[in-house]
């Protein structure tokens, strides 16, 4: 059609968000990765993040 | 010498010039039609091509999953094609005494049939990955009756040679097309278990639940108890991270008998206008929820029967979005929608009095 404009696809992003300093990181998303489950280890405190959200972003 | 000003309507009775106007007149008046027939039955039956590789894709797609990752049974494939040709017989609806239990039960009927075709399709299969089948099978099915019911309407319009049959057809063909696309796109999310833009209500209702002990109240449906304020809160979703929305009428009517919520809100992903924002919250009042309308029903019913009042809290998205990965824009708005509901408490109720929560949509994805 004339007027509809091709969309790019989404790329899968989780946002994962440390309980106890509270730094958040974003990484592409694997399968079974669940939102607010328990996933990799902070960097600096060493305990393990929560998944705070998982969404997708169009491809640059 | 004719000169081209003479040709092109210098003389009237210029024969040249009757035979130009006239037989386009004539043609057009005997074969019109059949022209615009040709033209708009060529646009037809791209989509219809289109439909048939989505149809096809989705299935295909389906079939390739339950034999390269759960170690489908070797009939998996015949059951597939097989189950895309299921139909449902809705009830008489000039039932005097209600129809809303017959739909209930004939939904669940089949719900609960292809659940058990689906545990037949391969061995190994978790709960997890039985609900995503599912939800694929689903989407696959949908492709299959679009696709036959729209070549259905142009191949009867195009035999008849009848052009006002194909009309609503070729009004209707993009928003058809939106919608295949839309289910086509929710595939790969479904099988790789990524939360959809549907899925916002159990998304915000899973967060408040996080730290509270959670129990099973209906099928597929848990409820989490918390205090805010000084008011007691009941909140509902249906179990993640599974595929699927749980049944948010049995359980808003039990807990309404249990617990005697003095409100109740409901949280929603609702269709956007064109023009709307993407991800804009907006609130209402009524049953903010989906689907066949018997868990409507059964929500309207014991709310207006204990006078409860009903609340909705609706974010705004696309066919396209409800049904695909959750946008960055969906996503980001969980905080809000909840900031908004603990408003919505704190204003219509009174210290003491309780709320139920109720988060509605597919679960894919979310925990609780």
């Amino acid at each position: 059609m004339i007027f509809s404009k091709k969309e790019k696809p989404l790329v899968a992003y989780t946002l994962e968000k440390c309980p106890s300093c509270g730094k958040e990181s974003k990484r592409k998303f694997k399968e079974g990765d669940f939102l607010f489950a328990e996933s990799s280890q902070c960097d600096k405190c060493k305990t393990p993040m929560n998944i705070e959200k998982i969404f997708g972003e169009p491809t640059a | 010498m004719v000169s081209p000003d003479s040709l092109f309507g210098g003389e009237s009775s210029n024969p040249i010039m009757w035979i130009i106007w006239i037989v386009p007149i004539v043609i057009l008046l005997f074969y019109g039609q059949r022209i615009q027939l040709k033209i708009t039955s060529g646009e037809i039956s791209k989509s219809i091509e289109k439909l048939e590789k989505y149809k096809d894709e989705s299935k295909r797609e389906l079939i390739r999953h339950l034999q390269k990752n759960l170690g489908a049974t070797p009939d998996a494939a015949k059951k597939v094609e097989l189950f895309l040709e299921y139909f449902t017989v809705m009830p008489v609806d000039i039932d005097p005494n209600g129809i809303m239990p017959k739909i209930r039960h004939l939904v669940r009927s089949r719900e609960d049939y292809t659940r058990a075709q689906v545990r037949m399709l391969a061995a190994n299969m978790t709960p997890l990955e039985q609900s995503k089948v599912q939800n694929i099978l689903e989407v696959a099915a949908s492709l299959h009756l679009m696709h036959k019911i729209v070549r259905h309407l142009f191949l009867t319009a195009k035999k008849q040679n009848n052009f006002p049959l194909i009309l609503p057809l070729q009004m209707m063909i993009p928003f058809i097309m939106e919608q295949a696309g839309a289910l086509k796109d929710a595939v790969p999310a479904l099988r790789q278990g990524q939360p959809l833009g549907d899925g916002i209500g159990p998304m915000v209702v899973g967060k408040m639940m996080l730290k509270s002990q959670k129990k099973t109240v209906a099928f597929e449906t848990v409820c989490g108890e918390a205090d805010y304020e000084k008011r007691h809160l009941h909140l509902l979703k249906a179990e993640g991270p599974a595929a699927t929305v749980g049944r948010p009428g049995d359980a808003v009517e039990i807990l309404v008998a249990e617990k005697k919520p003095d409100i109740i809100i409901m949280i929603d992903a609702a269709l956007k206008l064109e023009g709307e924002t993407s991800g804009s919250v907006a609130q209402g009042f009524g049953a903010a929820i989906g689907g066949i309308g018997t868990d409507r029903y059964q929500i309207e019913e014991v709310a207006t029967k204990n006078n409860i009042p009903v609340y909705a809290v609706v974010v705004k998205q696309s066919v396209k979005e409800a049904i695909t990965l959750m946008t960055k824009e969906i996503a980001d708005k969980a905080d809000e929608v909840e900031s908004q509901v603990r408003q919505i408490i704190l204003e219509n109720t009174v210290p003491g009095q309780s709320a139920l929560v109720v988060g509605v949509g597919n679960t894919l994805g979310v925990t609780q």
